[in-house]
């Protein structure tokens, strides 16, 4: 089965779906959405960094019936979803929404509603927050009994990301900027909050609890080093080396999931925090029951030490495994119902994978 | 429309090692109701369900008659009984209970069985599921879940890393029926016991994963290496003397022509100090799950503190019980991890 994909926007994760989706034999680009001037009118091969496609970039693709639209802009917009939906498109998006329902009836409806008119499906997709801090932490809770909190950490070297996304990284992150700077937070950090509050919402859902409350702590460490991007710009030592983000779900009074985020761009940091040293982006899951049960995962180019890549390209690998989840999704998502459906609602999304080349 | 409404009404058949954790969490869910149990011998016969688990009793007493248990009004019959009848499984299925059980099954390559299968479960109403640690999670499940994020996969392995030497289960159990301890000369003439079986199982796990990542397998593979100890090995079940076997490495494969693309790596030990000495390190239960592929992705997990012995079987209850709501929930026939959604510890959260 060939399916009919639409990339919607061509950024960091959009350009790396495009890619994945050229790679895809099962995937067949009608179209690219391009937001900027620049990209109008050109190859989406050349867009991807591969050889040239004849699917030309626009403002304004045509999305037909049956088509799926990988949405792939750092916001996503509500009224362009529906619309997409409506035409009949189904939807897999990286900008946030893997739990519409946590934005309450009027965007859940606005979504589900046009999904069912147009007979199509929407389903929102990630690497964290999404499969890290809730697919996989709800499947490893299968080995416990009587299951009392979830913890889910992320410790990821930034280095690449703040040098290709400084905007992000270091004007609103705050990598660089004096901790008191860092730590008022704006308006992105308020979208992080709402995009891990997702998850947490999809989990207590889920498990049939009810949420007091997520209680939201932000704390900053200093670098001790002079630390260059390879952009060419320096974090000085003495300003914001490494950022902690952590929601904490209170349930029954009770701290009961815990997702963090360790960003750092070096490990030499004041106070000295245990951030492993190592280049690798790792996730720890921690689910306390009966017997607790703990569990990392790392991904990158290569775990086997004869290979040229071995342990390199972690931080692109988490961007490719973002993009990747994306498009694994899309025979799963062509086949389900229409409406929104979440990684709830879906089987196991597994790679096709196998064997590819 | 789910089929059945909490709280699901369970029946325990076999109540050995697994059956007893798995009727400890039924008494203690809300979400759950124990209603009966099936037994095999005299002994526990007209027994409290509640004392054979070790706990207060309920007013539910085990029976060894199999027509009670058909008989009897029930949402779910964990089936956990040391040798599976297929007749059995039918009977229960036919008489429109569902059933979860931890012994094979995970996926069922056979029409014939299954096409039975699923005329039992037409006729009941009801679902089949098979569910366990591995095969059913560390080898099927959670790399399924894992290559989520590859768009190529070259190879999945699979390790079990387990110490055996705290195990608390009978020295026959673990030196006879398992063959540690045995000297050099009987060991070398001696097919390991288990390999049959569990070559078996491994490759409904193996076919599962292939089915889920969308190729065939065309042959698999088995291999089996004694390891023996180089020093006197005290162990819980006994002294292992130098020289006998301390460790065993089962190998399983599957192949797509001459290359392998799935490998589950099994290593029981004894004793740390061992020849041939092997790299992968005495760990109380570790399971490791590589998938070489673009990205590679790379998932440990294990216990955190004390290990209990059983950890093995407390998985295999947890991932059994776990499974329920989702299996009360599913439609009829015979379903495998693959056409289920997300199975979760719903039904043992203790969050409020």
């Amino acid at each position: 089965m060939t399916y009919r994909v639409i990339q919607w926007g061509t950024g960091s994760v959009g350009r790396q779906a495009l890619r994945e989706v050229l790679k895809n034999p099962e995937c067949q680009l009608a179209g690219v959405k391009v937001y900027g001037d620049a990209k109008v009118g050109k190859d989406a091969g050349e867009l991807a960094g591969m050889p040239a496609t004849g699917v030309i970039a626009s403002k304004d693709p045509a999305v037909a019936k049956g088509d799926t639209v990988l949405y792939c802009p750092i916001v996503a917009d509500y009224d362009e979803i529906a619309r997409l939906l409506r035409a009949g498109a189904n939807v897999v998006t990286t900008a946030s929404n893997v739990y519409p329902q946590f934005y309450g009836p009027g965007v859940y409806n606005k979504i589900n509603d046009a999904a069912l008119e147009g007979g199509a499906t929407f389903h929102g997709s990630g690497i964290n927050p999404a499969f890290m801090s809730e697919v996989l932490p709800l499947t490893l809770s299968g080995l416990v009994h009587r299951a009392r909190k979830i913890r889910v950490q992320e410790v990821s070297d930034v280095n690449h990301y703040a040098s290709t996304a400084p905007e992000i990284m270091l004007d609103h992150v705050g990598f660089g900027k004096s901790p008191e700077e860092a730590l008022n937070a704006d308006a992105f950090l308020k979208g992080m909050t709402a995009y891990f509050s997702e998850s947490i919402h999809m989990i207590v859902d889920h498990l049939g609890v009810t949420l007091d409350r997520i209680e939201e702590r932000h704390e900053v460490a200093t670098s001790k080093v002079r630390v260059v991007l390879d952009n060419g710009r320096a974090i000085e030592p003495g300003t914001v080396g490494c950022r902690l983000f952590r929601w904490i779900a209170i349930v029954g009074g009770q701290p009961r999931i815990e997702l963090s985020t360790f960003w750092k761009v070096t490990a030499e940091l004041e106070p000295q925090w245990n951030v492993s040293t190592s280049k690798l982006v790792e996730w720890t899951i921690s689910i306390e029951g009966t017997p607790s049960v703990r569990c990392t995962v790392a991904t990158c180019a290569s775990f086997d030490p004869d290979s040229p890549d071995y342990l390199k390209g972690a931080e692109e690998a988490a961007v490719v495994g973002t993009a990747t989840h994306a498009v694994n999704a899309i025979p799963y998502v062509h086949a389900a119902p229409p409406g929104v459906k979440t990684f709830l609602d879906l089987p196991i999304i597994a790679s096709r994978g196998a064997l590819r080349d | 429309m789910a089929k059945r409404q909490a709280p699901f009404r369970v029946i325990q058949w076999g109540t050995g090692a697994v059956g007893k954790y798995c009727i400890q969490r039924t008494i203690e869910s809300p979400h759950l109701k124990q209603v009966g149990a099936r037994v095999f011998s005299d002994a526990k016969n007209g027994k409290d369900v509640g004392e054979i688990a070790h706990l207060a009793p309920t007013g539910v007493k085990a029976v060894m008659d199999k027509q009670a248990v058909y008989d009897a009004d029930a949402d779910i019959v964990l089936y956990t009984p040391l040798i599976v009848d297929i007749e059995d499984i039918c009977a229960i299925l036919a008489s429109g209970k569902d059933l979860i059980t931890p012994s094979g099954f995970v996926f069922l390559k056979d029409q014939a069985v299954l096409a039975r299968i699923n005329g039992a479960c037409a006729k009941g109403g009801s679902t089949m599921y098979a569910a366990g640690i591995h095969p059913g999670f560390a080898g099927d499940r959670v790399p399924l879940v894992l290559s989520a994020l590859c768009r190529n996969i070259r190879k999945v392995t699979v390790y079990e890393l387990v110490s055996m030497a705290d195990m608390t289960e009978s020295p026959d159990l673990i030196f006879g029926y398992l063959g540690f301890n045995m000297d050099a000369e009987t060991a070398a003439k001696t097919p390991p016991p288990l390999l049959q079986t569990m070559s078996t199982i491994f490759k409904e796990s193996m076919q599962m994963l292939a089915a889920g990542l969308g190729f065939e397998i065309d042959s698999f593979r088995t291999s089996h290496e004694y390891a023996l100890t180089t020093e006197d090995s005290q162990t819980v079940p006994g002294l292992i003397p130098k020289g006998h076997v301390g460790g065993q490495h089962f190998n399983y494969e599957a192949l797509v022509g001459d290359r392998t693309v799935i490998e589950f790596k099994t290593y029981w030990r004894m004793a740390d100090k061992l020849t041939p000495a092997w790299d992968q390190p005495m760990k109380g239960l570790t399971y490791v799950v590589e998938i070489d592929g673009d990205p590679g992705v790379r998932c440990v997990f294990e216990p955190v503190g004390e290990r209990p012995a059983e950890l093995g079987l407390i998985w295999t209850a947890a991932l059994v019980m776990n499974a329920i709501p989702e299996v009360c929930e599913a439609p009829p026939g015979f379903k495998t991890t693959l056409d289920l959604p997300l199975i979760a510890a719903k039904s043992a959260v203790h969050f409020k």
